[in-house]
């Protein structure tokens, strides 16, 4: 069930409907079956892995709980190995038989591997990490293990960060299932605003960019270098209003019945550094790879030489937890490698205005050649499309014409090209004006039941005239 | 709850008045020189071709003027069928002072072998409210079902309104690039030869469907009404197109129910170099070469219709 279906806006109030109008002690019953029915809307029978998940780490946490001195290890590392076994033979065994398949025939051998059929279920990443995130706290100390199976099981499995995210940690989420929670204009009326923007994002935004990114690099060996350039720079603008927009949906979703979730997003494109850019950017996952992986790691309490060492593992695992291609891996240890270099020429940058706007440039620059990694099917594909587009981009009103026709290929480019960069425009200077002037939008707007009227209405004038109508996956839906 | 109610009201509310504008005002925001539009307001024409961009691109107007020493005009849009066609000659047919001498109506057999579907939202933006409303009660009477309505919101409040938001920008440019409805100085070129052996039209399977052929036989009974002198005619497509076997058998169907209303119908790839590729940009496009070679003949062809 995708969020920017009818469908999903059914369910949505009824199950907000329900929600309030059931007893308290009812309500964390409703709330797990409707979110078993929202995860069995896209492959039924997937719900038993889930399920398996669960059971795995809730008798993990109390056996962890329960148990002395090196038991209590064991049982951590059976919880992570079951957890990430599942992650691996559904997401991840294909992807090592095609590279052990390579490496063989590098070595003259052809072992003749056996590939695997199944479909990687969604969202399988996010609840796998949500689920060891608990298990993790537990072995820790920072958090008691859950006893009561059902809320365990909603922890996990709650509908509105079930297949995307945010990924949350037990001590945030858990106890809120526990909490009474009455029915407030305020948190309906700043629920139902974070939705808009999230579907404005999505269905404004990311879904009009998305018609020429999927053309451009559908063609991309017959497309010039204006045309990957163009392609590549939507891309980066798709995948964060769609991510982005799927993150403020579901924070909305939740916080319209009285739950917060994380912030996932807090304007990455406005960042100053690479650092920055990846304290606002999907924050519930970099949070959790900088608590789970970087830390224990010993982060930057080490010498220089393994701090860096540090931030280059990290940054591969979580460039791998994107996606099985080695793209993705690329693209990890191409961020992890930015920050390498920002913690070696960082010094030499100045204060003022100048250096202040050079540096955000370039942030975005080396974003963007990012996710042309990201976005590309094979290695060699995003290093030639980086190649065409720093070696043969035209400037010519000839390419710029032949650029634009070819997001429809007839008359109506012009428009949606021309419509797409304007409404973009007008999201980012929403963006900007927040943050200028933080206080005033974190005190003022966000706290007016007034305002976020204003721009419920306003977004969804916006999402029914401009938004693109039609259901679209998510990306993030994908991982 | 207050709150919520108003909100989802305001909002509704709101909404319900952006649509009905959008209907009732945005053809006003249409281009000057192609189009209905430009047809509506610009000088009287003595020729008027209307059809999808398989026309727009077939035929090059300042040559037919030359060509015929008549006033041309093209009314296209893209993927524009016979059963949008109905509201849209009607609605140009409309004033008595304004009509032409000859109407060329668009025989094109890929079209007339698929259902009713309205392509470009160009169309329904051009479109004053009358036609508007001929369009949309037209697509309820041939699709059925939630998805139908659904649809036809899309079309009524979300489809063109990026040429709201642009329209200075697009409309400038697309008046900069037209004469009469045909293109400005515009070079299209030949398509390459390797290609030219795999060009494919998707068509059904070779029976024209029944509203099209209602809607055919409605044109040339309005057009008698309003006392119109009307032809079809097809622009020539590739060999390898013109040659696939429903093309074949539609574009028969088309001729049969031509001549059996009196209609004449021009086959533009009758003595058209088919086979070169120079001649076409794609599977069913002319390329500037084609387009002034074809438009040379038409204008012969035609000169015995014009009075």
């Amino acid at each position: 069930m995708l969020f920017n279906s009818l469908g999903f806006v059914a369910f949505f109030i009824v199950i907000t409907c329900l929600y309030y109008a059931l007893p308290w002690s009812a309500r964390w019953k409703m709330l797990l079956v409707a979110s078993c029915y929202f995860y069995m809307a896209f492959v039924p029978v997937y719900i038993l892995i889930l399920l398996a998940t669960i059971l795995i780490d809730y008798f993990m946490g109390i056996l962890i709980a329960d148990a002395q001195g090196a038991r209590r290890k064991t049982y951590l590392v059976i919880s992570i190995v079951s957890t990430c076994a599942v992650l691996f033979i559904f997401k991840y065994y294909n992807f090592f038989m095609s590279t052990s398949d390579r490496v063989s025939h590098l070595l003259g051998f052809s072992p003749n591997l056996p590939y695997s059929h199944l479909i990687l279920p969604i969202g399988l990443s996010f609840h796998t990490f949500q689920s060891l995130s608990y298990v993790i706290e537990v072995y820790m100390g920072r958090q008691a293990p859950e006893r009561h199976f059902g809320i365990y099981s909603l922890y996990v499995m709650f509908y509105p960060q079930l297949v995307a995210g945010p990924i949350e940690r037990p001590q945030n989420l858990l106890h809120q299932f526990y909490e009474h929670h009455h029915f407030s204009v305020e948190n309906l009326m700043r629920g139902l605003s974070m939705m808009a923007w999230g579907y404005f994002q999505k269905m404004v935004i990311a879904d009009r960019a998305a018609m020429y990114v999927n053309r451009v690099y559908a063609g991309w060996r017959g497309a010039s270098g204006l045309e990957l350039l163009i392609g590549s720079v939507l891309f980066a603008v798709q995948i964060y209003t769609d991510f982005a927009g799927y993150s403020y949906i579901a924070i909305g979703a939740a916080r319209v019945m009285g739950f917060e979730l994380m912030t996932n997003f807090n304007h990455p494109y406005f960042a100053k550094s690479i650092g920055q850019y990846w304290g606002r950017w999907h924050i519930s996952l970099s949070t959790w790879f900088k608590d789970y992986v970087y830390f224990p790691l010993y982060g930057d309490k080490v010498t220089v030489p393994r701090h860096y060492r540090n931030l280059l593992i990290t940054f591969a695992i979580s460039g791998l937890w994107h996606g099985a291609n080695w793209t993705y891996v690329i693209w990890g240890v191409y961020n992890g490698l930015l920050l390498v270099m920002e913690g070696l020429v960082g010094k030499w940058w100045r204060k003022g205005w100048a250096w202040t706007t050079a540096r955000h440039v370039v942030t975005l620059l080396f974003v963007l050649i990012g996710f042309i990694f990201f976005r590309s099917r094979t290695v060699p594909q995003a290093f030639a499309i980086i190649g065409r587009i720093a070696t043969s981009t035209s400037l010519t009103k000839a390419s710029f014409e032949h650029a634009i026709l070819l997001a429809t290929g007839d008359s109506s480019s012009l428009a949606l090209m021309a419509a797409t960069f304007l409404l973009t425009a007008g999201m980012f200077i929403l963006e900007a004006m927040q943050e200028g002037r933080k206080a005033f939008f974190k005190d003022s707007i966000a706290q007016s039941v007034r305002w976020q009227a204003v721009a419920i209405v306003l977004l969804f004038q916006a999402v029914m005239i401009f938004g693109v109508l039609r259901a679209s996956s998510f990306i993030y839906f994908q991982f | 709850m207050t709150t919520l109610l108003k909100t989802v009201l305001s909002a509704l509310l709101l909404l319900w008045l952006l649509v009905w504008i959008k209907y009732r005002f945005e053809h006003h925001l249409a281009p000057t020189t192609s189009g209905i539009q430009g047809e509506l307001h610009g000088p009287k024409n003595d020729i008027l071709l209307v059809g999808s961009s398989h026309t727009r691109q077939g035929y090059d107007t300042a040559l037919l003027e030359k060509s015929t020493g008549r006033r041309a005009f093209i009314v296209a849009y893209d993927g524009v069928d016979l059963a949008s066609m109905v509201p849209l000659v009607r609605i140009l047919l409309a004033d008595p002072s304004r009509r032409p001498q000859l109407l060329v109506v668009e025989a094109n057999g890929g079209n007339f072998g698929r259902a009713p579907e309205i392509e470009e939202p160009r169309l329904f933006f051009d479109a004053p409210p009358e036609m508007k409303r001929a369009l949309i009660i037209d697509y309820l009477r041939t699709h059925h079902g939630r998805s139908a309505y659904a649809d036809t919101w899309t079309l009524i409040a979300n489809r063109g309104s990026e040429l709201i938001l642009t329209w200075p920008l697009v409309h400038s440019a697309i008046d900069g690039l037209s004469y009469n409805g045909s293109y400005l100085n515009k070079n299209v070129p030949g398509i390459a030869p390797e290609i030219f052996p795999q060009l494919r039209v998707p068509v059904g399977g070779g029976e024209p469907d029944r509203d099209q052929v209602a809607a055919l036989q409605q044109i040339v009974s309005d057009a008698a009404t309003d006392g119109v002198r009307m032809i079809f005619a097809d622009p020539p497509m590739p060999a390898p197109v013109e040659v696939q076997p429903q093309m074949v058998a539609l574009q028969q169907k088309f001729k049969d129910f031509a001549a059996a209303d009196g209609i004449r119908y021009i086959d533009g790839a009758r003595g058209f170099p088919t086979t070169d590729p120079a001649m076409f940009t794609d599977s069913n496009h002319l390329s500037t070469a084609g387009r002034e070679l074809y438009t040379s003949r038409f204008a012969e062809a035609i000169k015995p219709e014009l009075p």
